[in-house]
């Protein structure tokens, strides 16, 4: 049994694994990075420690936000160092049997495959496990 | 004499700690006789005592540990076993060294302690058959002779420890029926003398440093919990034959200043290097929270917060000083490997080099001292074997055949600056100039621009060494470059001044911390950075108002006027490659200086001065090369922090190599540029030279100029030069003055001079925009500053000056026969 913390990013359902996983909250006001990769959303102030911010929606091919769109950090540990990954909406603490546990399916765009751990088959929807390493190496 | 003071303070310290250490030891080595490890531990700390005594003259000091170290050889090399006599004369020693010890931390001699019971004793077990201690002992116990000092007995527990203790002056009562054995007493009595290290921890101020990692040597004593029990029980007993012992040194001083005197080990403590570490970023977070409140406190109306928050400042402002201070390490602790490795590499490359060091107490923060030891040391080795020449080559040269090397360490601004000056052989800048073309680093043209220090620069290309042949001791691929990537990570930098002949200057600049620096907070299209204040030289604003606002364009390339200094100006947008609002203009030049280069950084607004903590940033982000780090300001916002070293790299340097984004556009705009002298040869006309090729400037007064056979010359610094009026030669009429001004042009040993009537500027020029003009003497014209400008060919106007000029070589003979001629006109 695995447990996720799910969250939605556009459409798509996706979770990582809860051990990894921080906290959640509101997303901080950000500084930008000019200059930085793509994935780079800029830097928040989570508490007096500077938290690099990364936006999952150009890793997974998606558009970019709405100006005034409301969104929410998943705040990881990667390596010893604190990311904090943002997204729409949190979800639920959801745990999966092994056995709906899938490995993702072959049509996924290649360039999205290595942040794709596993494809769970919930009930009413598929949850998409990401690797939090390569999510927050964006 | 106070370095002196210094070392025998070290060695008090470390002494009495390595002692605590050995009493465990020993006990323990009793009851594990085999131990190894126990036996090394031990072994090497008696060497230690007596190699230092030695070395600081404690003569009676090193006997007794020489004695004892003899005896442990034997016990090292298995020719005799622990048993409970040698244990014994081995913490007699012990005691006795705790009393030389103590004795010298009073007076700062040996005194008068005796040593010579316990050499006696030691030697006497030392000599015996190890096969029968117990049955030898006992004898030479009562035997009057073996007591040649005055009084030497007072056994704690046995008989058979009668040497063991070098009580002089008050022999206690002795319980032979006491079983247990005294050596286990003697460790816990000696810790429980009043002095002992539970009042130290309060006691750190006057030896901040000790610092070094934790190692087996952290004073609670996890290694004795075996013996601690009967330790406990034994420290009841020993005590009444153990206390007159350490006391009989000092019967002579009152009590109370005793009282008074603090044990050098208990005046300072060995603190764990992580928790050091904690404590800084704690502060640094103390820090933060006191600038945020000290903001809220001015907006506030509020006087009682006001003054909380003053005080607030103050005692934060204490406590990050203190705090930093602990982490402080004197530079010595670097430079102390030094001598050894100039003898060796002095011996190697066949040099004769005395070193100095001058300001080894110059302190700074541990983390720093650790990055700048491998470039130190590489500088170290770069002089004694590029720096000073052989002995042979120095006396040729009217120098000592010794060449000094000198090591200088010293505060200055909030920065360390450390030198490494040697009087060597210096740096030929031409040698530098044609090694950069040999491996095309740069063109020959480049470097004809450069001037010496430029090219001094050079050496800290990557892929750039100057040594002819690769010694093992240099050219190992650690270049100057990477001494420079390495002292600049910790925010520092480097320079070097030479002179041919008279040696090398290598200068560095380190931050006091790392942790913490004082910074500006600037804005830029909206965003805040932290520009630190170690680069910042002044601010300049510009007037809004007017529509020109100060900023001129060579091309491209905006420069400012500053104080009739050209200042190119780099835009900090520009640099990120962000959008700038329209509205937004920069209002404020920062001066920076970064790598002798000085520039203007544009920035929309200056908010505040503010002490930032640095936090490090995520690898990906530090590869843009453009921050050096993050910081949480005052108001909770977090800034990047500019490398300006970076900036200055990437956007004004031509030869920066660099192809990422944002310094593209002021790059391209630079690529064909070359600085040019505009001077006005009268009538409005205005010609450009390359100032490449210009040798100096020079006034003379007209009533200086000489003809000889028909031609202009002037008397110049010993020599003739030759004059052509660029007014003439171009066909326009300059004003009559009683002063020229000259352009001197120099090749070899030749000079001329073109006489213009005013200098007007030095400007960039974009080569591939010129029009050409066939016109005599002019090679075409371009647009400078906004007027047409003639380009002058300078090769010809120097030839209507001098007609040799470039008929290389032996220029000297027209000279000689100039000279004639000056001879023949007087």
């Amino acid at each position: 049994m695995s447990s996720y913390v799910t969250f939605t990013v556009d459409d798509g359902l996706y979770g990582v694994d809860v051990q990894r996983v921080q906290e959640a909250l509101r997303a901080h006001a950000r500084t930008r990075v000019p200059l930085a990769p793509e994935g780079v959303a800029g830097l928040v102030n989570l508490r007096g420690q500077v938290v690099l911010t990364v936006d999952l929606r150009p890793r997974l091919g998606l558009p970019p936000v709405g100006e005034d769109a409301q969104q929410m950090m998943v705040v990881v540990q990667v390596g010893g160092e604190t990311v904090s990954l943002l997204v729409d909406e949190i979800g639920d603490v959801v745990d999966v049997e092994p056995d709906r546990v899938e490995a993702p399916p072959d049509t996924l765009d290649p360039a999205i495959r290595p942040l794709i751990r596993a494809a769970c088959t919930l009930d009413e929807r598929l949850l998409l496990v990401l690797d939090v390493d390569e999510a927050a190496a964006a | 004499m106070e370095e002196i003071d210094e070392i025998v303070h070290e060695f008090l310290v470390e002494s009495h700690e390595n002692l605590d250490q050995l009493d465990r030891d020993l006990v323990a080595l009793e009851e594990t006789p085999g131990s190894r490890e126990l036996l090394s531990s031990v072994f090497r700390t008696i060497h230690t005592i007596k190699g230092t005594s030695g070395f600081l003259a404690f003569n009676r000091l090193e006997r007794v540990a020489h004695v004892g170290e003899n005896l442990l050889v034997d016990l090292r090399d298995g020719r005799r076993s622990m048993d409970q006599p040698t244990t014994d004369v081995l913490l007699l020693m012990v005691d006795t060294v705790r009393d030389l010890l103590r004795e010298i931390e009073r007076t700062g001699g040996e005194g008068d302690v005796d040593v010579e019971p316990a050499v006696a004793a030691i030697t006497r077990v030392h000599d015996e058959p190890a096969g029968a201690p117990v049955a030898a002992a006992r004898p030479t116990s009562s035997d009057p002779s073996s007591s040649d000092s005055a009084s030497s007995d007072s056994a704690p527990s046995e008989t058979t420890a009668a040497e063991t203790i070098p009580s002089e002056t008050t022999p206690a009562e002795t319980t032979p029926a006491d079983a247990v054995p005294a050596p286990t007493g003697a460790a816990p009595a000696e810790q429980d003398e009043p002095d002992a290290a539970d009042d130290a921890p309060a006691e750190q101020d006057d030896t901040p440093e000790e610092a070094a990692p934790v190692d087996e040597q952290v004073p609670p004593a996890p290694t004795t919990p075996a013996t601690t029990p009967a330790a406990a029980r034994t420290a009841e007993n020993g005590r009444t034959g153990l206390i007159p012992t350490p006391r009989s040194s000092e019967a002579g001083v009152p009590g109370d200043e005793i009282g008074t005197q603090r044990n050098a080990a208990d005046s300072s403590i060995r603190v764990d290097v992580e928790l050091l570490d904690q404590l800084m970023r704690q502060v640094g977070e103390l820090v933060l929270t006191r600038n945020r409140i000290s903001r809220l406190a001015s907006s506030a109306q509020d006087v009682d917060l006001a003054r909380s928050a003053q005080q607030l400042n103050l005692i934060a402002s204490e406590l990050q000083e203190g705090v930093m201070r602990t982490r402080m390490q004197p530079i010595e602790h670097v430079w102390s490997k030094m001598p050894r490795v100039v003898r060796d590499l002095a011996a190697m490359c066949g040099r004769e080099v005395r070193l100095e060091m001058v300001g080894g107490d110059t302190e700074l923060d541990r983390s720093l001292l650790e990055a700048v030891k491998d470039p130190l040391t590489h500088l170290v080795r770069n002089a004694v074997d590029h720096g000073i020449e052989p002995p042979e080559v120095r006396t040729a040269a009217g120098k000592p055949a010794q060449g000094l090397l000198e090591l200088r360490a010293s505060h200055a601004g909030g920065q360390v600056s450390v030198e490494v000056r040697d009087d060597g052989q210096g740096i030929d800048p031409d040698v530098v100039a044609a090694k950069a073309v040999a491996k095309g680093l740069r063109t020959a043209e480049q470097v004809a621009a450069m001037s010496a220090n430029e090219l001094l620069q050079l050496l800290f290309l990557p892929g750039f060494s100057t040594a002819e042949k690769v010694t093992n001791v240099s050219g190992r691929g650690v270049g100057m470059d990477v001494v420079r990537t390495r002292i600049e990570a910790i925010g520092g930098t480097v320079d070097v001044e030479s002179a041919v002949g008279a040696g090398t200057v290598w200068r560095l600049r380190i931050p006091l911390t790392l942790a913490i620096m004082p910074s500006l907070s600037v804005e830029c299209a909206g965003d805040l950075y932290a520009l630190p204040q170690v680069h910042v030289v002044e601010l300049v604003a510009l007037d809004a108002q007017r529509s020109d606002s100060g900023i001129e364009y060579v091309h491209a390339a905006p420069v400012y006027r500053l104080r009739g200094e050209l200042l190119p100006l780099v835009s900090l947008a520009g640099v990120l490659g962000v959008e700038v609002p329209q509205d937004e203009q920069p209002a404020v030049i920062a001066v920076v200086q970064a790598d002798q280069q000085r520039f203007g950084l544009l920035v929309d607004r200056v908010l505040t001065t503010e002490e930032i903590v640095v936090t490090p940033l995520a690898a990906r982000l530090k590869a843009i090369g453009i921050y050096s780090g993050a910081t949480v300001l005052g108001d909770g916002r977090v800034a990047l922090i500019l490398d300006v070293q970076a900036i200055a790299r990437r956007a004004i340097s031509r030869d920066s190599e660099l192809s990422a984004r944002g310094g593209e556009e002021t790059t391209a705009a630079r690529a064909e540029v070359e600085q040019v002298l505009v001077a006005g040869i009268g009538g409005g006309r205005r010609v450009a030279m390359p100032l490449a090729s210009v040798a100096r400037l020079e006034h003379v007064r007209a009533e200086q100029v000489e003809l000889v056979g028909g031609r202009e010359v002037v008397q110049y610094r010993g020599t003739i030069l030759p004059l052509a009026r660029l007014d003439r030669l171009l066909g326009t009429y300059a004003r009559e003055s009683d002063e020229l001004l000259l352009v001197v042009y120099t090749r070899g040993s030749r000079s001329v001079g073109l006489v213009v009537e005013e200098i007007i500027d030095i400007v960039e020029d974009e080569v591939t925009k010129h029009s050409s003009i066939d016109d005599n003497g002019l090679t075409g014209s371009t647009v400078l500053g906004e007027k047409v400008t003639e380009l002058l060919d300078v090769r010809s106007a120097i030839l209507a000056a001098d007609r040799e000029f470039y008929d290389d070589p032996a220029p000297d003979d027209v000279f000689a026969g100039l000279d004639e001629l000056v001879g023949a006109t007087r």
